[in-house]
């Protein structure tokens, strides 16, 4: 056991304070303490923010951490590590879930349940970040289910006969993913002996010479379905349309920025720490994994199009965007890895941002279908606004930040001579802009005489969106354009992305 | 200016930025509640600004060659560089910018939208004089996009049905462009590792990679500069702008189009400085170069063939003068892929397409503004229905005769020195390559007769003949801002027309000879063909053969023939659209129904699975829980259907009561189904007559709208005030519904599923209703409690803890056994 930093504690606090508030918010809710519960929730998604904006300034630093915490079954531990990738990925989930819980206050109607919905956040929250943190595949299994499962409640948050059907979906999938993993995870500790996640893969490294080759490939098989059932690559993507509607507004937000992109990160920790560049090329399975993604990236948005519910659609794009990141992620190239880490954090925020906004919509009119909003720009132009900015970002429209992931992939396509990924990569942004130009369209479009929207415009009567869930939106639209501008400053995902991808695949050849 | 290198340098960005932050300034000047005086005198001022700027650049410029400044910017940097012949577009760009803003002003006098206008256009100058003055190709990108995406605002600006539809093809034409063109940006970083726009010498392999970079690129630039087959959108969209809007993007922004195709052609893929002399295998850049310049000369001329022809059959002003700026944009492709495709002979034909750039900016920029004023004054823009305008409106007149001088290519005037430019190049190029080549100058003078017969109809329709409805007496000159802008574009007209040396020799030849061109062929132009006999010649044949082609053309009415719609490209972008679409809705629609029917069958099978450990008799006696979860659905599809109904006479009608409303729909239709089901089940407890349940739940199920539609109805009787009994919901349903099946004599069997089918079902049917709740459930005490449990636990939704711990327990005896 290695000696313990008193800095390295900051990880296992900023895994277990939002757990702990959790728990207290469920306290405080049945005792209906609106305020102390209030405080707690921002008290601890802001701790959590900060610690998770320290472990970055470490990570930038050049300082990596590793805490133990215990030993589960000799030699495997619950260990705590903190790196780049994992720092971005923390920051990411805590930044999302902050905005998400103050969208959620103005969302939820007041009452105790909202206490509920607080609290699961929190703790799933908590085993977020542990998945991000996670030093070797065990720990990522244990916050992998654990955060999955708490996302159940909040799936079924509305309590309609809708929500709790894809309550069931969603539980089926994901525990049929889980038994996977597991089945993988054993397989893998037979095979190499160890569980942890090193640069360069710890099958390649610590494993003897004239390990059995479909073993290999059984193991990679199963780990890559199981955590591809949350990553909704695409045969496996039956729960994302279903839940990301049924779920409250903001969960939907968190769903789609983080959740699914846990599932990709999980994806990307088993591919280059577990199995290693080497071997994965020995195996030839990364041409299988870039077909499923390509696949997925078309077929995702082109579901996409045609799609009338505003949060089903965009759901559909979730599974295209974050296909992105396993298409990159097969090339194996340097540049191209730290787009896709670029474009997770980037996606979060102009995507989650879209939900907020369909929230808000839906709140304040009550309409989720996207043929039904003509004219809603003139009546919310704040809310409107920031969704055209954001599906602007989505659709790579410079400088905002969906451009910026989108050109750092493109450019290590290029460069990693995958032209064809490039192709496929490029036309899913255009797909994307055929899926969100009609929105943007339908909600500048002026209203018909007789339409009452229209007659609430000609009375200047302006629906005064909630508080806290415009704050929420419009910081998810000023995220997007500090991304975009401010990329290449110090701190920001474009540098941790080049140093997790420099320390995964070695130095690369950035502009 | 007394400016140094570094501090040239330094005020290069901020050139570039300067608009960008006068529309922010001007932004809070708008909300601030400034008035429409002093706001005006803002913008007037910023673009002045904008062009002293611009101005400003030239002499360091000229002393440096190439001018770099770069904006620090987190840990990376914007760079900015100014070369004379970025420094000649932006001049072109600032110029028409200043006199399109002071036009504006008094165009929009009556315009809610002033500020908008206004701002968008600063953002847009900034965006302009960016693309022209970006030292690589990432900054080129992000401001040509910006660019290309806030122009959008520009044409649709009046809101109008028509100008919607003109910003939808705008918009998804850019968007193409913008995607090629990153696909371009990316494959050439990948192919040369740099995306710097300096003139280095550049990898010109001639491979297919190379190629399809190139070709990328020019669709890209293409797009933009509106050449054949991409220009489509082009003369939808500049006649539904409001003029000033128009002459900006007529005359300035599709040029940032052609600074690309010439840097493309020049820098990205040039042959490199002084190549003439060196070993024959270092030529293969020139080749290849050449063969660039060759297909972009083709594609030069069918842009100025075709548009030319389509401009000859307009009618209204605005949308000729638009297929007028294809047709000139030919000329500027033309010229400059001659110029390429001589390599270094070719100073002559590229200088003349630069040249023709900055010459269309100044006279397309008057023709629009012009136009506009016309349009103003009279209030239409049909060229068929006005006359004899000259009177009433000399200066516009005496403007737009000039501009019409300068585009048709009368001598003195702008456009006649770069089009004999071109015309010498295409010369040259038909001598050296032969073949095909001898037409391209016959093309050319085509288009050129074309054009001349095309203004001599616009100036004659217009202005000069008599008018055959009395005009109102009302048409007056236009107000003096736009006669201001009007005339200070036309006067650098002459002014080239006169002295094109101050341009060809001042910026045009330095920017040449940087990029490794030889120069002299400028010079030997102005000394031996500038105003030469034979360029005289050439002119006054074209110029007899438009007057010809437009007498004919309109005594047989020529120009009004139309051609079937599939002969455009228009219909084989629309039809690839709407295949995109259609492909969609089918995949959409394909993939629902193979869901439907794996999950069907996985369902079937896990039945059957089911069936098996547990007697398959048990397995049959499952029709009434079938029955009871179809019933269950129903009821939630009917509260479903019976909001939605609610909610859509919500939009319909507006007025009070629609929260009631909507409310008394959810309850009153949950209640009907309730019911239903209830009734149903209870018919169904003792019946062993299969076919007559499905039968029976058939038909229910098909009447789903009406149960809806019922139950808004008695919503609507609960709103007005009316009680609603239990013996009212039973008679409607009476009307609606067949009579339930008969109970049959023999009692219902005894043996249930237990509750491991039951969970097993649950868990490989996600499809069904989230909890089978029938009264005929296994009543075994451990299942009984069980299922309690379960229920309970799923209604209070600790489900979720519950399984947690569960799964926790599994995990960590599945860990340490």
């Amino acid at each position: 056991m290695s000696e313990v930093f008193p800095t390295s504690l900051v990880s296992l606090l900023a895994v277990l304070v939002p757990i702990v508030g959790g728990l207290i918010v469920f306290g405080a809710g049945r005792w209906e303490r609106r305020v102390p519960a209030l405080a707690v929730v921002a008290g601890a998604s802001l701790a959590t923010l900060a610690m998770a904006v320290f472990m970055v300034r470490q990570v930038s630093h050049g300082i990596e951490q590793e805490l133990v915490l215990f030993q589960l079954v000799p030699p495997i531990g619950i260990v705590l590590r903190v790196d780049a990738m994992g720092a971005l990925f923390a920051v990411t989930i805590a930044a999302l879930f902050a905005l998400a819980l103050a969208h959620a206050v103005g969302y939820l109607p007041d009452d105790r349940r909202q206490w509920r919905f607080h609290g699961f956040a929190l703790t799933s929250l908590g085993c977020m970040i542990g998945v991000s943190l996670a030093a070797n595949l065990v720990t990522l299994l244990l916050f992998y289910e654990l955060f999955s499962l708490l996302a159940w409640p909040l799936i079924v948050h509305e309590r309609t006969p809708a929500a709790f059907r894809a309550g069931i979906k969603y539980l089926v999938y994901i525990l049929s993913g889980g038994a996977l993993i597991f089945a993988g995870v054993v397989l893998v500790y037979w095979l190499a002996g160890s569980v942890a996640f090193v640069p360069g893969g710890v099958l390649s490294q610590s494993a003897p010479a004239g390990m059995p080759q479909a073993g290999l490939i059984g193991a990679w098989c199963l780990l890559v379905a199981g955590f591809g059932v949350k990553a909704a690559l695409m045969p496996l993507h039956g729960w994302v349309p279903d839940a990301h509607p049924a779920a409250p507004a903001p969960f939907s937000a968190v769903l789609s920025g983080v959740m699914v992109a846990a599932g990709v990160f999980a994806i990307l920790r088993v591919l280059l720490e577990i199995f290693g560049p080497a071997l994965l090329v020995e195996l030839g399975v990364l041409p299988w994994l870039g077909a499923f993604a390509g696949f997925a990236v078309v077929a995702g948005a082109m579901l996409a199009v045609p799609e009338d519910d505003l949060k089903r659609r965009l759901a559909y794009s979730t599974i295209s965007q974050m296909a992105y990141v396993s298409l990159a992620a097969s090339l194996l190239h340097p540049t191209a890895l730290g787009g896709a880490l670029v474009h997770v954090t980037h996606h979060a925020f102009f995507k989650g941002g879209l939900f907020f906004c369909a929230g808000l919509i839906l709140a304040v009119t009550g309409l989720r279908r996207i043929s039904r909003m003509r004219g809603l720009g003139w009546r919310m132009p704040w809310t409107a606004g920031t969704l055209t900015l954001l599906a602007l970002a989505m659709t790579g429209m410079p400088p905002l930040s969906g451009f910026v992931g989108k050109w750092t992939l493109g450019t290590g396509m290029a460069q990693a001579g995958g032209f064809l990924h490039l192709a496929v990569m490029l036309i899913g942004s255009l797909l994307a802009a055929l899926y969100l130009w009609p929105v943007v369209y339908r909600i500048w479009q002026r209203p018909e005489q007789g339409d009452p929207l229209h007659a609430a415009i000609d009375q200047g009567e302006r629906c005064g969106p909630r508080g806290w869930m415009l704050f929420a939106v419009l910081a998810a639209g000023l995220v997007t354009i500090a991304l975009g501008v401010a990329a290449g400053s110090p701190g920001f995902p474009l540098e941790l992305a080049r140093i997790a991808a420099d320390a995964l695949l070695g130095a690369s050849a950035w502009e | 200016m007394g400016m140094t290198a570094d501090q040239a340098g330094t005020m290069l960005p901020l050139v570039v930025l300067w608009p960008l932050l006068a529309a922010a300034a001007g932004g809070v000047l708008a909300k601030s509640g400034c008035s429409r005086r002093g706001f005006d005198v803002f913008v007037i001022l910023a673009a002045g600004l904008a062009l002293a700027g611009v101005a400003g650049l030239i002499a360091p410029v000229l002393a440096e060659s190439r001018l770099v400044g770069a904006l620090p910017f987190g840990r990376g940097r914007i760079e900015f560089a100014a070369d004379p012949v970025g420094v000649m577009f932006a001049l072109a760009a600032a110029l028409v910018w200043f006199c399109a803003t002071l036009y504006a002003t008094a165009w929009l006098r009556q315009d809610a939208a002033r500020a908008r206008f206004q701002i968008t256009s600063l953002v847009l100058l900034s965006a302009n004089l960016g693309v022209v003055l970006a030292a690589d190709l990432i900054t080129l990108y992000i401001c040509f996009e910006v660019l290309g995406i806030v122009a959008l605002l520009l044409v649709v600006h009046d809101g109008t049905e028509t100008a919607r539809r003109a910003g939808v093809k705008y918009f998804w034409m850019t968007l193409l462009g913008g995607i090629s063109l990153l696909a371009g940006i990316l494959l050439f970083h990948a192919l040369t590792g740099s995306i710097d726009m300096s003139a280095a010498p550049r990898a010109s392999d001639g491979s297919p990679l190379m190629w399809a970079t190139f070709i990328l690129l020019l669709v890209g630039f293409g797009v933009k500069a509106g050449m054949v087959p991409l220009h489509i959108w082009l003369p939808d969209a500049h006649p539904v702008a409001p003029p000033p809007a128009s002459a900006l993007l007529s005359g300035v922004m599709i040029k940032t189009g052609a600074y690309g195709i010439f840097r493309v052609l020049n820098v990205l893929f040039s042959g490199g400085p002084a190549a003439a002399d060196q070993a024959p295998e270092t030529l293969q850049p020139w080749v290849t170069m050449s063969d660039m310049g060759l297909v972009v000369m083709w594609l030069g001329l069918a842009t100025m063939l075709i548009g030319v022809v389509l401009a000859l059959g307009q009618r209204q002003a605005k949308r000729m003068l638009a297929w007028h700026s294809v047709s000139q944009m030919g000329f500027v492709l033309t010229g400059l892929g001659t110029g390429a495709y001589l390599g270094a002979d070719g100073a002559m034909a590229s200088a003349g397409g630069l040249l023709h750039v900055f010459n269309h900016g100044l006279f397309k920029g008057a023709l629009f503004l012009g136009a506009g004023a016309v349009a103003m004054r009279t209030g239409t823009a049909n060229m068929y229905r006005l006359g004899g305008l000259w009177r009433k409106m000399p200066v516009t007149f005496g403007c737009m005769l000039a501009a019409a001088a300068g585009i048709t290519g009368v001598p003195l005037f702008n456009g006649f020195v770069s089009k004999c430019m071109i015309h010498h190049g295409l010369v040259e190029a038909a001598e050296r390559g032969g073949g095909l080549l001898l037409t391209a100058e016959w093309i050319f003078l085509a288009t050129c007769a074309g054009t001349f017969a095309s203004f001599v109809k616009l100036i004659g329709l217009v202005f000069v003949r008599k008018p055959e409805t009395g005009h109102d007496a009302a048409v007056r000159e236009a107000p003096a801002a736009m006669q201001v802008g009007m005339l200070i574009l036309v006067l650098p007209i002459v002014v080239i027309g006169m002295r094109p040396q101050w341009l060809l020799e001042g910026l045009i030849a330095p920017g040449l000879s940087l990029l490794g061109i030889p120069a002299d062929p400028i010079a030997y132009f102005l000394s031996h063909y500038f105003l030469s006999a034979a360029d005289f010649g050439s002119f006054s044949g074209m110029a007899i053969a438009g007057a010809v082609l437009f007498i004919v053309g309109m005594r047989y009415g020529l120009f009004h023939l139309h051609a079937p719609g599939w002969v455009g490209v228009d219909y084989w972008y629309r039809a690839a659209g709407n295949g995109v679409l259609a492909l969609c809705r089918a995949l959409s629609g394909n993939s629902a129904r193979i869901r439907a029917r794996v999950s069907e069958s996985a369902a079937d099978a896990a039945n059957r699975l089911i069936a098996l450990l547990h007697r398959a008799e048990r397995f049959a006696e499952r029709h009434e829980d079938r029955a009871f979860e179809r019933l269950d659905r129903l009821r939630d599809r009917v509260r479903e259907k019976a909001e939605d109904l609610a909610r859509d006479r919500a939009d319909k009608t507006p007025g009070p009561a629609h929260e009631e409303r909507i409310n008394a729909a959810h309850w009153i239709s949950g209640l009907l189904a309730t019911q239903l089901l209830e009734q149903a089940m209870h018919s169904f407890a003792g019946t062993d007559d299969r076919e007559a349940v499905e039968k029976w739940l058939s038909s229910a199920e098909a009447r789903t709208e009406d149960l809806a539609q019922s139950s808004l109805e008695f919503a609507d009787a609960w709103v007005g005030g009316s009680e609603i009994t239990a013996t009212a919901l039973q008679s409607s349903l009476r009307k609606m519904l067949p009579r339930l099946p008969p109970q049959s004599d023999i009692a219902g069997g005894t043996g249930r599923r237990d509750w491991i089918g039951e969970l097993g079902a649950l868990i490989f049917r996600p499809g069904e209703p989230h909890w089978p709740v029938t009264e005929s459930l296994d009543r075994g005490r451990l299942a009984a409690w069980l299922r309690r449990y379960l229920e309970g636990a799923a209604r209070n939704l600790d489900l979720a803890l519950g399984l947690v711990f569960a799964l926790l327990a599994l995990l960590l005896l599945r860990l340490v056994y």
